[in-house]
């Protein structure tokens, strides 16, 4: 039972952080229509800022730092190449995303070498028990600052007239603008907010129980993008529900790997969060929460 | 077309007979075919009258790009030296470094273009850009060499593998966990390795060697994107498993390290030569990789004393004081000096042609690097492996580049491991 | 005599630095008035909106000449958020409600410019005294108000920054009379509150019965101008907006000889005790009425009566929660979407649905798909079974375009067509299916008397041609009335009256809930 419950645990607390990453693509979804490929790199310069800044100035200064340069990124993306895309199709804005995300990466990739950098983070390799059970402090605590971190986006969308402004220009930008809100503005700040995301992702990502930042921390963000399909392309809570789905899933079909492995092969717990997710897609084709394409006829 | 790399093999037997039966008769005066002054030797492609040129395809731009750098300086490095002592067959050897980005279809290309102009290949870097080009270059009957330890590679007759294969480092691994580190018999092992050619090889050498030794394997395939191994070492913890034998990258020994440690699972974790690097000493989980992390490795490490391997690192330190030092250090060294050998084996047959290369190799059974490789390494036998002892380390916070060298190891399973049987 | 607070002089306005969407209009809104520009759609009645509102570059406008002063200062090269902040907003054309926020968010995203919060808690009271129905609704999601409700939530939401003038487009839009009573009530009320309006019209009852002076536009110019009354008084304006002075036209009707082979003859229609609802509410109470073979049956009611609802289950979109609906033999209520196009029936949509970038004859030729019989291979292949049947489709579907006077246009890509010939081609793909029964999803809507009159003359003569059954479910009450054999009238899901257009007209049921104020 106890095995079981760890898993879970483990499933749940992974999921949390992979719900960080799912909801900046959906922010930036709803907030430019953009499919942000370059996320997964995002994710990773955060964590790395935090890696190389943290011996100097110590671990928390670097987190600011680190939440500020991945938030700038996301907005200086959106300033200089998806404002100015000559042809705003959404699939011309996701190719243009690809392109930066090989970029991105290709530099972070030649800066990391093939060093695997620790972030620093206090928690170290800490672990709080509870009962038998044993999970690392930096899941413990990703799992808090992501719950507050929702609230915080809960509040912002809902009671701030920043977040309702932004939800009326995801809603209709036209229409919005005439109500005199700035697109403009809405999009930097959903840019700004998934980069924040990101680079909090990335440190928890990134600190124990994984060792350090290397560059394969950007394919791991990817494993959101189930996450994020799932819950609705343009879902926050989708997101969260989607990332607690798919790490769940993982953790328990490689947990169980031994008993699953005669029936679904070996290194099933790989491509389980895609099962889930086309499965997901077949039976509510817009995701668990995402706004359908309903047009009233 | 089926046939071709058979007729290029006897094609290549029928020349190193032919040149050996020139050796055994040669008359040094009576010889007049190279018609170039200095040695009486056939030459072919990258070979003038000073010059020999062997290339290299590497990856300067991709993923792999930092510890690729290390290899070329040494690379470099260790042919100026050779150069300075006189040569290959009275030549200077240069090296023509190219970047393939571990792109396949760039690394073909580079391949058919240089092709022409070398002799032989120090080194393809990358699973999936070796893989293109071993069956070309077997094809064309040219040397390749450093293309890492995958079994799949030893089907080409004229690949050099420096040092043992992945099955034979992990069957080493389970013969050591079973000898030396207490897992009992009957008892199980966890087996956690990367989907592909790498893994799936350790993966039947462990599989081999603990259906010899009379214990369990817990297998768990990942990919370099798992980089929390929570779920496996849970998984593992759940079996009980009495030891860990990891085929993966750095990464993923931290995580998995780390995590085993958290669950009180104090148990010993057998890495593969990649999956060290000693920048891991400094992440939080530093602790558990010094108290249980082994290195299976098929080059000698770092730190080792033998002569070959300070050679190597004398080398680099005076190249690159300021450089990375690691596994790549002694492995670019040790490629140099098997490329060496095979010249200087198709210098002396008389044949300084790429086909002449690969002929030396075929034709060379006990090869001796000054303990930087196992010595006897036999290459004469194409399909297996060239040896099957391995260098097993502890990693330490105190050794140089973090692996301790504990020693020189090739267990019975190893011994009776063979690809294909 | 003071500075107007808006003065447009001379404007041009084109898109995509091709298309001129407006020349020379120069016009002006004296502060606290209200001022109504009438035209008919593509007039440039939207564009000058959106060039005082300065919301032209989002749809690849631009101003090309002229200036456009408020308050004495020229709005070049200010921005929307700007003018907005100086007390200038528009309502867009067809409300266009955040539909995924509640009222209170809604109305907070209009007053998004407002910083002083005791300013916005004054405005949103105002907006709440003004429209009830909103206070009551306030934490509701603006997509499930009625239509009229959310005609109030755009104007509430653009008073949420207590604007000096507001700009309203099309506010009438697809309202029933009684709603656009009241709507215009509203704007004199809001006026009365010290609000300058320039409201853009096609009801030009509507339009000048609330304005004090009113511009004409027509195909980008000002073709006429002066006081509500004068224009109201004018003969050409009578004619074309109000259609009060409009004679019936004479059945001026070409017969032509179609050659289209004639479909299976049309068959009644019978719904019987038909029943919807979603969730809980019911959208449709045991509805039933009958469609007799070959004739032009109306279904009518104001906005919410339960009119599409019913439409889309003859259609096969929803499903009926009770009640049967027969064609003929066939109980249409038992069998899936696709198979109701099979038994003859076709249909069209309200909201336009056509493929803008193809030509009209694509267009067309979609709606054959159903009577194509080679295969994708067979079309691929181009097998001269294929071309030949290719053949026989295009040649169908150039008589059904000359039928409805789209024979020159055929090869015109659809977004360069008027509205009006655009629900034509509607018309024209559903007819392409050769059905024994046209469904048409209100076909005038957003036309002016004079455009509405045409497509009433060529209903009458598809009806003819082509010897079909036709429903059409309408608001416009005058275009039913001089189209239909019989009219069927629908309110709050319920019948409530049934006849011919001249019973209907008469019942005073339908005259207190349908017709409003303005038939008292």
């Amino acid at each position: 039972m106890s095995y079981f419950l760890t898993q879970v645990l483990n499933g749940l607390s992974y999921g949390l952080v992979l719900s960080l990453i799912a909801a900046g693509f959906a922010i930036v979804f709803t907030s430019t229509g953009v499919l942000n490929f370059a996320h997964g790199s995002i994710v990773l310069l955060g964590a790395y800022l935090v890696a190389v800044l943290h011996p100097t100035i110590g671990f928390w200064p670097a987190m600011l730092v680190a939440l500020f340069g991945a938030a700038l990124v996301g907005v200086l993306i959106n300033a200089l190449l998806v404002r100015n895309l000559a042809d705003p199709e959404p699939g011309a804005a996701a190719i243009l995303m690809l392109g930066v995300d090989i970029v991105l990466l290709t530099e972070l990739t030649r800066r990391i070498g093939n060093q695997v950098l620790p972030v620093g983070a206090p928690w170290g390799a800490s672990v709080v028990r509870f009962g038998d059970i044993a999970l690392p402090t930096g899941r413990v605590v990703a799992a808090g600052v992501t719950v507050v971190a929702f609230a915080a986006l809960w509040y912002l969308f809902s009671r701030t007239d920043l977040g309702v402004g932004m939800r009326a220009a995801a809603a209709d930008g036209p229409t919005a603008s005439l109500m005199g809100i700035r697109l403009s503005r809405t999009a930097a700040t959903g840019w700004a907010l998934a980069g924040v995301l990101a680079a909090v992702a990335g440190v928890f990502l990134t600190s124990f129980p994984s060792p350090g930042v290397a560059p394969t921390i950007a394919l791991s963000a990817f494993a959101a993008i189930p996450a994020w399909v799932l819950g609705g392309f343009d879902s926050v809570p989708g997101a969260v529900v989607g990332g607690l789905l798919i790490g769940l899933t993982s953790a328990l079909v490689t947990g169980y790997e031994g008993d699953l492995e005669h029936v679904l092969g070996a290194g099933f717990g790989e491509v389980a969060p895609y099962v889930v997710m086309i499965v997901v897609l077949l039976v509510r084709p817009s995701g668990l929460m995402g706004s359908k394409e309903a047009v009233r006829v | 077309m089926k046939h071709l790399p058979r007729t290029c093999a006897l094609t290549a037997a029928a020349v190193t007979m032919l040149s050996l039966a020139a050796c055994s008769t040669t008359d040094p005066n009576a010889s007049g075919e190279g018609g170039g002054g200095e040695g009486d030797v056939t030459t072919g492609s990258g070979v003038t009258d000073s010059e020999i040129t062997v290339g290299m395809l590497t990856d300067l731009s991709g993923p792999f790009a930092a510890g690729a750098a290390v290899q070329v300086t040494q690379t470099n490095a260790y042919w100026d030296q050779v150069n300075a002592d006189g040569g290959v067959c009275d030549r200077d050897v240069v090296v023509d470094v190219q970047d393939h980005g571990y792109d396949p279809q760039r690394a073909v290309t580079l391949y058919r273009s240089m092709a022409p102009d070398v002799i032989a290949l120090q080194q393809v870097l990358g699973g999936p850009t070796s893989a293109a080009v071993l069956p070309l270059a077997e094809q064309d009957d040219v040397y390749v060499g450093g293309v890492g330890w995958t079994g799949s590679a030893l089907q080409y007759e004229n690949n050099q593998l420096p040092g043992a294969s992945y099955a034979i480092e992990a069957a080493n691994a389970v013969d050591y966990l079973v000898d030396e580190l207490g897992v009992p018999e009957g008892g199980r092992i966890g087996v956690v390795y990367f989907a592909g050619d790498y893994g799936g090889d350790a993966l039947a050498g462990a599989e081999h060697a603990a259906e010899e030794r009379g214990v369990e394997i817990v297998a768990q395939e990942i990919t370099s994107q798992t980089t929390d191994l929570s779920a496996q070492a849970s998984a593992l913890v759940q079996a009980d498993v009495a030891g860990v034998v990891l085929a993966a990258a750095p990464t993923q020994l931290a995580s998995l390290a780390g995590v085993l440690a958290t669950q009180g699972a104090d148990v010993p974790i057998v890495g593969m030569n990649p999956t060290f690097n000693p920048s891991l000493l400094g992440s939080p989980v530093a602790d558990a990789l010094v108290a249980n992390a082994y290195s299976i490795t098929s080059v000698a490490p770092y730190a080792s004393d033998a002569p070959g391997v300070q050679a190597a690192n004398e080398l680099y330190a005076s190249v690159a004081p300021d450089g990375d030092v690691g596994w790549e250090v002694p492995l670019a060294y040790v490629q140099g000096e098997l490329l060496r050998q095979a010249l200087e084996g198709a210098c002396e047959a008389g044949e300084l042609t790429p086909e002449g290369v690969v002929a030396a190799l075929q034709e060379s059974s006990s090869v001796d690097t000054d303990g930087l490789l196992p010595d006897g390494l036999d290459y004469s036998q194409p399909g297996q492996s060239p040896t099957t002892t391995v260098y097993v380390s502890k990693v330490g916070a105190a050794a140089e580049a973090g692996l301790a060298l504990l020693e020189e190891f090739s267990g019975p399973s190893a011994e009776s491991f063979s690809y294909g049987g | 005599m003071a500075e107007p607070l808006l003065s447009v002089e001379h404007l041009d306005v084109s898109y995509d630095g091709a298309v001129q969407a407006l020349r020379d209009v120069s016009l002006e809104v004296a502060a606290g008035s209200v001022v109504a520009v009438l035209g008919s759609n593509g007039a440039g009645k939207t564009s000058l909106l959106r060039a005082v509102s300065r919301a032209l570059g989002s749809y690849g406008g631009a101003v090309t000449g002229g200036t456009i002063r408020y308050q004495g200062v020229d709005l070049a090269g200010l921005d929307t958020s700007t003018v907005v902040r100086r007390g200038l907003v528009q309502v867009p054309e067809g409300r266009r409600v955040f539909r995924d926020l509640t009222v209170e968010e809604n109305l907070r995203a209009g007053g998004f410019t407002v910083r002083d919060a005791k300013a916005r808690d004054e405005a949103r009271d105002r907006v709440f005294d003004l429209f009830p129905v909103l206070a009551e609704r306030r934490t509701q999601l603006g997509g499930l108000l009625s239509g009229g409700q959310q005609q109030m939530l755009a104007m509430g939401r653009a008073l949420m920054t207590s604007p000096q003038l507001l700009l309203l487009d099309e506010p009438s839009l697809g309202l029933a009379p009684l709603l656009v009573d009241q709507i215009g009530e509203i704007v004199t009320t809001i006026n009365a509150q010290g609000t300058a309006v320039l409201l853009i019209e096609q009801n030009a009852v509507m339009g000048l019965r609330v304005a004090d002076r009113a511009y004409v536009l027509e195909v980008g110019h000002v073709t006429a101008a002066g006081s509500a009354d004068e224009l109201a008084a004018s003969d050409d304006v009578r004619q074309r907006y109000l259609g009060a002075a409009a004679p019936e036209r004479p059945a001026a009707v070409v017969v032509t000889e179609p050659g289209i082979p004639t479909a299976e003859a049309p068959k009644r229609l019978a719904v019987e005790g038909l029943t919807v609802r979603f969730g809980g509410i019911a959208a449709l109470s045991e509805v039933s009425f009958a469609v007799e073979p070959g004739t032009v049956h109306a279904l009518i009611g104001p906005n919410g009566a339960g009119k599409s609802t019913c439409i889309n289950v003859l259609g096969g979109a929803y499903r009926a929660t009770e009640g049967r609906v027969t064609y003929g033999e066939d109980e249409l209520t038992a069998l899936p979407s696709h198979r109701t196009a099979g038994l003859g029936v076709a249909r069209t949509f309200q909201n336009i649905s056509l493929a803008l970038e193809d030509t009209v004859e694509d267009n067309l030729l979609v709606g054959r798909h159903r009577l194509m019989r080679s295969g994708v291979l067979a079309s691929a292949l181009r097998t001269p079974g294929a071309r030949r049947e290719e053949r026989a489709h295009r040649s169908t579907v150039r008589d059904i375009a000359d039928l409805l006077g789209l024979g020159p246009l055929l090869h015109v890509p659809v977004h360069s067509l008027s509205y009006g010939n655009r629900k034509r081609v509607e018309m024209g793909r559903a007819l392409a299916a050769r059905p024994s029964l046209l469904l048409l999803d209100e076909p005038v809507a957003g036309m002016t008397h004079g455009e509405s009159q045409e497509m009433a003359e060529t209903i009458r003569q598809v009806r003819r041609d082509l010897g079909l059954s036709v429903l059409l479910v309408e608001h416009d009450m005058p275009f039913v009335m001089g189209l239909a054999e019989q009219v069927t009238v629908l309110d709050f899901g319920k019948k409530i009256a049934e006849g011919t257009p001249a019973e209907v007209q008469r019942d005073p049921e339908v005259l207190r809930a349908y017709l409003g104020a303005s038939a008292a």
